[in-house]
């Protein structure tokens, strides 16, 4: 058969996958359909967790994480010149424990040698505060508030609610995208719990508030721990994105608020 | 529009032919059908869900292909090829493609 | 000093995956055009000198030559279109990044078995391959395919 050539005119790219026009389109299709799987998966993951952690007694969350062993420096023994001051964090929490919104859960204080002044709410009731801290927390108030913001932790079930959005979502996430190539979601799933970490610790900040109105009927001076991190934070505003806790200034403005 | 996979159209005769013509598309599969076709894995047989698919998928292409030999001014396409190929993780291509011809009435 | 130190790892980790995108999209999307452009030049070159899947010949030419040529092609997909492709892999559908992909290679495959014999008339018996090389498993492979295009390149003696 005779060949004659003819042109077939756009027809030629019926196939070319619809030029940057279709690209485009694709891009904004595709991006919408991401967020929104994103934001359900996450409310859906939430309210699942939220569900569950309210069928979980405190007293059997603390019989589940009783065999959680902390690591060896929690376990430090405290120096003779810190007895004092050790004696004076736990008649704090005993105080602090008549609180009613409290969780009924059997507190305990643990040392830590780090000279950064920190706590830390340990899963099953556990309390930990730092040699750093027992310096720093000269007045009873500021040492009051950091031991009921991590009583607040207890109070929210914050540990089981945040291991529970974890491991939901960052299930959820890997079977849908996958773990690999698109990691732009992982990345977004990270900033997602970061924030709801970060809204974590506004809580929590909040029940110590509410504490300290309770039990010493004031909370003045209560933010020291914040002014110490402050004066030695640097990072810009929108770098808090990708940390844990909340900017120390905006935790200091939100007691300071309150107190007015 | 007549289309074969023979050289030529039984009882007609070709009188020209203009050339290559094609169509291709990709397609993904998403994740709800993912999970229904791993149960139908287990007992095996036809994966109905795929099956849809890649026969939509196949339309999809061979319309692509018959608006290129259109738009030539071909009555026919003979010689045409279909190839399915499994391009990325959960993604198919399928290809087709034929020789734009005119055949006598 | 330490913050800063963590706040750069920060942007880092989480600013590489959103950087390789936009370069994916810039670059890629400036090679993809420029491809194409090539593609549609040269096929205009070529206007008269088919590549076709039938084996039939001009019935009043005598053949001079006749000759296999064989050409492939190896694409890959940008980052930016690999992460498209796996937002499509939930949502199923038309992976538009794929068909341009392939639509290049198929193009530029056809042209380089043309040129491989650029007096020819005409190239028959055309057969397309595509096959996925490299990792065939996960979603981490290199995304890299391969058009093969074979045929018989035909000159017919000059009238």
């Amino acid at each position: 058969m005779k060949f004659v050539p003819r042109r077939m005119g756009e027809t030629a790219e019926s196939s070319s996958g619809g030029g940057p026009h279709g690209t485009n389109k694709e891009i904004l299709t595709l991006t919408a359909l991401v967020c929104l799987t994103m934001a359900v998966l996450y409310f859906s993951v939430g309210l699942v967790t939220d569900l569950v952690v309210s069928q979980i007694s405190p007293e059997r969350e603390s019989e589940l994480f009783g065999a959680l062993s902390m690591g060896d420096e929690f376990n430090s023994v405290i120096p003779n010149d810190y007895t004092e001051k050790w004696e004076s964090v736990e008649a704090i929490l005993q105080k602090l424990e008549g609180y009613m919104a409290v969780a009924p859960l059997e507190y305990k204080l643990a040392y830590h040698p780090s000279l950064d002044p920190n706590a830390f709410a340990i899963p099953g009731g556990t309390i930990a505060v730092t040699r750093g801290l027992l310096d720093e927390m000269e007045e009873e108030i500021a040492m009051a508030f950091v031991v009921a913001h991590e009583l607040g932790h207890f109070a929210n079930r914050d540990h089981l609610k945040g291991m529970g959005r974890r491991l939901g979502f960052g299930l959820g996430i890997r079977i849908l995208f996958g773990g690999g190539l698109d990691s732009l979601t992982n990345k977004g799933a990270e900033l997602m719990l970061l924030k709801y970490s970060r809204n974590q610790e506004s809580n929590a900040d909040q029940f110590a508030m509410e504490c300290l109105d309770e039990v010493y009927g004031r909370h003045d001076g209560a933010g020291k721990l914040f002014e110490i991190l402050n004066s030695s934070e640097s990072m810009p505003k929108w770098a808090y994105m990708f940390s844990t806790h909340p900017d120390s200034a905006d935790r200091l403005q939100l007691l300071a608020e309150e107190w007015r | 529009m007549i289309l074969t996979n023979t050289e030529t159209i039984p009882g007609k005769t070709i009188v020209e032919h203009y050339g290559l013509v094609s169509g291709n598309t990709v397609r993904a599969k998403n994740v709800g059908r993912d999970i229904a076709a791993s149960f139908k894995n287990l007992v095996g047989g036809e994966l109905k869900g795929y099956t849809e698919l890649l026969e939509d998928a196949r339309k999809e292409a061979t319309n692509r292909m018959l608006e290129q030999a259109t738009s030539l001014g071909a009555n026919a396409i003979v010689n045409i090829r279909y190839s399915t190929s499994a391009v990325a993780q959960g993604a198919a291509e399928l290809y087709v493609y034929g020789t734009a011809v005119l055949v006598n009435e | 000093m330490e913050e800063h130190y963590n706040l750069i790892f920060m942007i880092v980790i989480y600013g590489m995956p959103v950087f390789l995108a936009i370069m994916g999209f810039v670059i890629g999307g400036i090679l993809e055009r420029s491809h194409f452009n090539s593609i549609r030049e040269r096929e205009q070159k070529f206007e008269n000198y088919p590549a076709v899947p039938t084996s039939s010949i001009d019935p009043d030419r005598t053949v001079a030559t006749a000759n296999l040529s064989a050409a492939s092609v190896v694409v890959s997909l940008d980052y930016f279109k690999r992460i498209l492709a796996a937002f499509r892999n939930v949502f199923g559908g038309r992976v538009r990044s794929y068909e341009s992909l392939l639509d290049r290679a198929k193009r530029e495959a056809i042209l380089r078995m043309k040129e491989q014999y650029p007096h020819a008339n005409i190239i028959v018996n055309l057969r397309i391959n595509t096959s996925r090389i490299g990792s065939t498993q996960g979603n981490k492979g290199l995304g890299a395919v391969e058009v093969l295009a074979i045929g018989t390149a035909v000159r017919y003696e000059s009238q």
